[in-house]
């Protein structure tokens, strides 16, 4: 796992999960509460809905009762239902619907004393039907409310009723009469407008909320209990009412239930959750932003600097491992620098050793070389010596003989001599004057109508000890290749030299243009052998100015940019002086 | 079509009687009005929009009575049930009914004043679909003679049926033109409120009707309001103008009987008890109507001669506890829920389904009551049939086209699937005095041209 990712899920960690606590909290704290807020409310709506029933219900009680009297009076009715007159029978018979209509009801019939029904306004052809059963029971019920059960021509329909009764010609007359209890009915009990007024009832099923219908029903269906309708509805309030059927032995109890139905409170909840989502995205997003953010400025330059350091070895000690910052980061890579910088001072060193030992060898084997090279022409020289001493007559002779002896040993050894210069350039280090080394080399650099040549030499720099033949190959390679880079376009080369500062002396030359510039991996290739991005080039020059850097103890470095151009930088530090042929001459003499 | 065609163009060498000149009697069916004199200008209320796409077959009490009185039939049927001459004056028929020659009267004219012809009548039949399959042939004979031949035997009163009114369409009129003595001059899309039936210009003594459409307005405040004729159904309309001196009410013929119809009795074939419970119960006090019980209408007598197709299929098994009945017709509906009312107290054993107590009376518009009609899915339906038929084989068959699980026609088969159960009739409620009518056979009322003698 990286540090990244643990950076994250820390993060993650320590911010969202007292926020998901926090949230199942208040969520768990709000539910509560508005139960019990709605308990309280719907407690109070019980009594109100039982008063309203009973009013209502005492209404109906009077429209019977002025009815009972309308029909004491009534002596068509007299003849129709105690005398049978035929000729006023289809009065009877029509007699509840006028009467119902007059009086308001939506249920009304009349009976006589064995329950067949006289006359009615709800079902008018159901005329010479028993039903003794309702006015029974409603006598039973008393003045309380009453559900009664009541047929028509469409079907039963539920209706709150009452019963009432009178004499005439000695025989005893029942009216039962009602308004019908629906979905409009329950509808008007329902003061809040959020709660449910639903009735249960042996044959129907209502609620003035039609979702609460089909979930009664399925309930009912399921044969569940109270408390299980109590954990699907929140039921709050529960009324029970008589109810009244045709049909005997029948159930005898309805229910008005007063629900808060649980999509408004689950409608809040899922308000809230979406709420508390939201919350937690936002923060989860911000928390991810941070953490990248912090976790990238702290890997960002550990990869960075791992990447140069990979970059590091022998012949790569030039890595530049500057920075500006004030964390670990910036300490380490300090560090980094300061030990790059030693070791390139230590393999100077370490190469000066090994030059020395390979010219020690390189001595002994000229030695040699040389010796065997001298070992016949001193013994010609021997022989001629003898020959003149002894034989001066013959020395001409002798002097031909042995002189191509001599030439042979002289010319072996000059091709000694030519291989073992060629062999090893050797540094001469001398004082050298930079500047002019700079001015001769852009003076002799080929020149394009379509280039300015930028020359800025500072004032300060004096001669410094190095070798000024190494120097000058280095200059003219980068030179040449700044003029190169800009491929026949117009644009600009500047070389500058300034002195160093610090505890070395030492001058920091730069040779930068305007050309194409290289991309990372063109840069990353640009110092190894036979690479090049020229068409005729050998892919040399760059891997020779960086060993001759190299050899000069100095450091290369570049910053390049595709399509903004190229800038070297070669710091150089003085070098011991080393004695010349003519100090060497002179140290014999 | 080939023998068709031929017999247009020739005549056929079948003997037939003697041709008879049918004399004008007494119109025993004349209502008086009392005394008065005549109205130039009837105001009658419909109770119905008329349309003339319709013309000449009624499809409402309105369009019949308008109908009735512009366009013409080669007989007519009184209230008597004696035919009477028309457009023919005299007709004779041979080959047991299946063939009949009409002679026109003289001087009949359509309303363009052009002479009515025995080819202008064929042409009139052709282009209403008149001739079909049931037809052996029609022959042009002269000028005012055509011979009718027919696969089945027809009565004389057949011909009395609006289906063979004499009309000729032309593209100037939308009311296609009649003989009757009087016209309908609008040349719009003929459904309005207001419709104008004229006196043709070579006749006199006849009234301009102005009919005044009101669609569920109440018939008493339509005769406060003017209107001198009126056909109703409503008990308490008639009883209102029984009250005013000013109207005369008379009764017209029981010419709709009230049947039920119920697919698990057709299916298990079952009679008697069921229809002596039934009757009983429902002819009684449950229709707020003039109703009677009712018998099986004369013309199912008359089927076994028809050349009836058998049942399309078995009927369905009830479905629902239904009692479907037409919405807008109230005795209908008074039946359903009679029938509702008792569905419980039935003997279970007489009719499957019926001793139930969750039967419950749907009313259903005129397309849905067909729909479920035809379906046949549920309990029982409460339809009413003409107790009369001018062409009682084409009424079976429409019958059968209702009901396709219908049980076997002819012979009685219609008392075994249908049972009647009340009949009702309408009244004509006429001003004293504004005019003399006369009333057909199966109901229909004329207004008279002519005041006639008194005979009733």
């Amino acid at each position: 796992m990286t540090f990244r990712t643990r950076l994250l899920l820390a993060f993650a960690a320590v911010v969202a999960v007292p926020l998901v606590v926090l949230g199942f909290g208040v969520r768990r704290e709000m539910s509560n509460r508005l139960s019990t807020q709605y308990e309280g409310r719907v407690a109070s709506l019980v009594a109100i809905i039982e008063d309203d029933l009973s009013n209502e219900s005492e209404a109906i009680a009077a429209r019977l009762a002025a009815l009972r009297e309308a029909l004491r009076e009534d002596n068509r009715f007299r003849l129709a239902a105690v005398q049978a007159v035929p000729t006023e029978r289809p009065y009877l018979l029509d007699y509840a619907s006028d009467a119902m209509h007059l009086a308001g009801l939506s249920m009304f019939q009349i009976q006589d004393a064995a329950g067949r029904i006289l006359s009615s306004g709800h079902f008018r052809n159901e005329y010479d039907r028993l039903d003794p059963e309702v006015p029974l029971r409603l006598a039973v019920v008393g003045p309380r409310p009453a559900l009664v059960r009541a047929r028509t021509p469409e079907g039963p329909v539920l209706a709150l009723g009452r019963l009432d009764s009178l004499q005439v010609g000695g025989h005893r007359f029942v009216l039962v009469g009602g308004v019908t209890v629906d979905r409009m009915f329950l509808t008007r009990l329902v003061r809040d407008p959020d709660l449910t007024v639903s009735l249960l009832a042996p044959h129907a099923t209502m609620s003035s909320d039609e979702r609460v219908v089909d979930l009664l029903d399925s309930l009912r269906e399921e044969g569940v209990d109270r408390a299980a309708l109590e954990d699907r509805l929140l039921v709050v309030g529960a009324l029970e009412l008589p109810y009244v059927d045709w049909v005997p032995d029948s159930e005898q109890q309805a229910s008005v239930l007063l629900t808060y139905p649980l999509t408004s409170l689950e409608e809040l909840r899922r308000s809230v959750d979406t709420w508390f989502l939201i919350a937690i995205a936002a923060t989860v997003a911000v928390v991810l932003l941070i953490a990248g953010w912090m976790s990238t400025r702290i890997s960002r330059p550990i990869r960075e600097l791992a990447r140069r350091t990979e970059q590091v070895n022998l012949d790569r000690l030039d890595v530049d491992f500057a920075s500006d910052r004030r964390d670990e980061v910036g300490a380490l890579t300090r560090l980094l620098g300061r030990m790059v910088e030693r070791l390139r001072g230590d393999t100077v060193r370490l190469r000066e050793i090994e030059r020395r030992a390979t010219v020690g060898e390189l001595a002994r084997q000229v030695n040699h070389d040389v010796k065997n090279g001298l070992m016949p022409i001193r013994n010609v020289f021997r022989h001629l010596t003898a020959v003149a001493r002894d034989e001066p007559a013959a020395l001409p002779g002798v002097f031909v003989e042995r002189q191509g002896t001599v030439e042979s040993g002289i010319a072996y050894l000059e091709r000694l001599v030519t291989n073992y210069a060629r062999l090893y350039p050797s540094l001469e280090v001398q004082a050298c004057d930079v500047n002019t080394v700079v001015r001769e080399v852009t003076a002799g650099a080929r020149r394009s109508v379509d280039v300015e040549l930028d020359l800025r030499i500072g004032e300060g720099i004096v001669a410094i000890n190095t070798d000024p033949l190494v120097l000058r190959r280095i200059l003219e390679n980068l030179v040449r290749n700044a003029m190169d880079s800009l491929e026949g376009v117009p644009g600009r080369v500047t070389v500058t030299a300034a002195p160093m500062d610090g505890a070395h002396r030492g001058v920091r030359i730069t040779v930068g243009d305007t050309g194409k510039g290289m991309t990372q991996e063109e840069l990353d290739h640009a110092f190894d052998d036979f690479y090049t991005t020229k068409a005729s080039g050998t892919g040399l020059g760059l891997s020779i100015v960086r060993r001759l850097v190299a050899d000069l103890g100095g450091a290369l470095r570049v910053t390049t940019a595709p399509g903004e151009g190229t800038t070297f930088t070669i710091e150089l530090t003085e070098l011991t002086p080393q004695p010349t042929t003519n100090d060497r001459r002179a140290a014999r003499a | 079509m080939l023998a068709l065609g031929l017999l247009v163009t020739g005549c056929t060498s079948a003997r037939v009687p003697p041709e008879v000149a049918q004399p004008e009697a007494a119109d025993p069916c004349l209502v008086l009005t009392g005394a008065g004199s005549p109205r130039d200008t009837l105001r009658v209320a419909l109770a119905d929009y008329v349309s003339a796409r319709h013309a000449p077959v009624a499809h409402t009490e309105a369009e019949r009575f308008l109908f009735r009185q512009i366009y013409e039939t080669l007989v007519r049927v009184d209230c008597e049930g004696t035919i009477r001459p028309a457009l023919a004056r005299a007709w004779r028929s041979a080959d047991g009914g299946r063939r009949w020659i009409f002679t026109l009267r003289d001087g009949a004219r359509f309303w363009d004043g052009t002479p009515v012809t025995a080819r202008e009548i064929v042409a009139g039949w052709r282009d209403h679909g008149v001739i079909d399959a049931t037809w052996d042939g029609v022959a042009v004979r002269d000028a005012r003679t055509i011979d009718l031949a027919f696969t089945e035997p027809h009565d004389a009163a057949a011909f009395a049926s609006p289906t063979f009114a004499i009309v000729k369409r032309i593209a100037e009129s939308a009311w296609p033109l009649g003989t009757g003595v009087l016209w309908i001059r609008d040349t719009g899309s003929g459904v309005t409120g207001i419709v104008r039936a004229s006196p043709v210009p070579w006749t006199t003594g006849a009234p301009l009707l102005e009919l005044h459409a009101a669609p569920g307005a109440d018939g008493r405040d339509l005769l406060d309001q003017g209107a001198d004729l009126m056909v109703t159904r409503e008990p308490a309309v008639r009883s209102y103008a029984t009250a005013n001196p000013e109207f005369l009410a008379v009764p017209l013929p029981w010419e709709r009987v009230y049947v039920l119809v119920s697919p698990s009795r057709v299916r298990a074939g079952v009679t008697g008890q069921f229809a002596r419970v039934i009757r009983q119960e429902m002819a009684g006090e449950a229709v707020r109507a003039d109703a009677r019980a009712a018998a099986p209408p004369y013309w199912w007598e008359q089927l076994g001669r028809c050349q009836l197709p058998a049942a399309e299929r078995v009927p369905p098994a009830s479905r629902s506890e239904r009692v479907v009945y037409e919405r807008d017709d109230p005795v209908a509906r008074d039946l359903a829920e009679r029938l509702v009312a008792v569905a419980g107290t039935v003997d279970a054993g007489v009719v499957p389904g019926f001793a139930q107590s969750e039967a419950v009376a749907v009313g259903l518009t005129t397309a849905s009551f067909a729909t479920a009609l035809r379906a046949g899915g549920d309990l029982a339906y409460v339809l009413s049939l003409p107790t009369t038929a001018f062409l009682p084989c084409r009424q079976a068959r429409d019958v059968r086209r209702r009901m396709p699980w219908i049980a076997p026609l002819g012979d009685w088969g219609l008392g075994r699937s249908l049972l009647p159960v009340v009949e009702t009739r309408a009244y004509l409620l006429v001003r004293r005095g504004v005019a003399n009518l006369t009333v057909d056979g199966d109901g229909g009322v004329r207004v008279m041209a002519q005041p006639a003698p008194a005979s009733r």
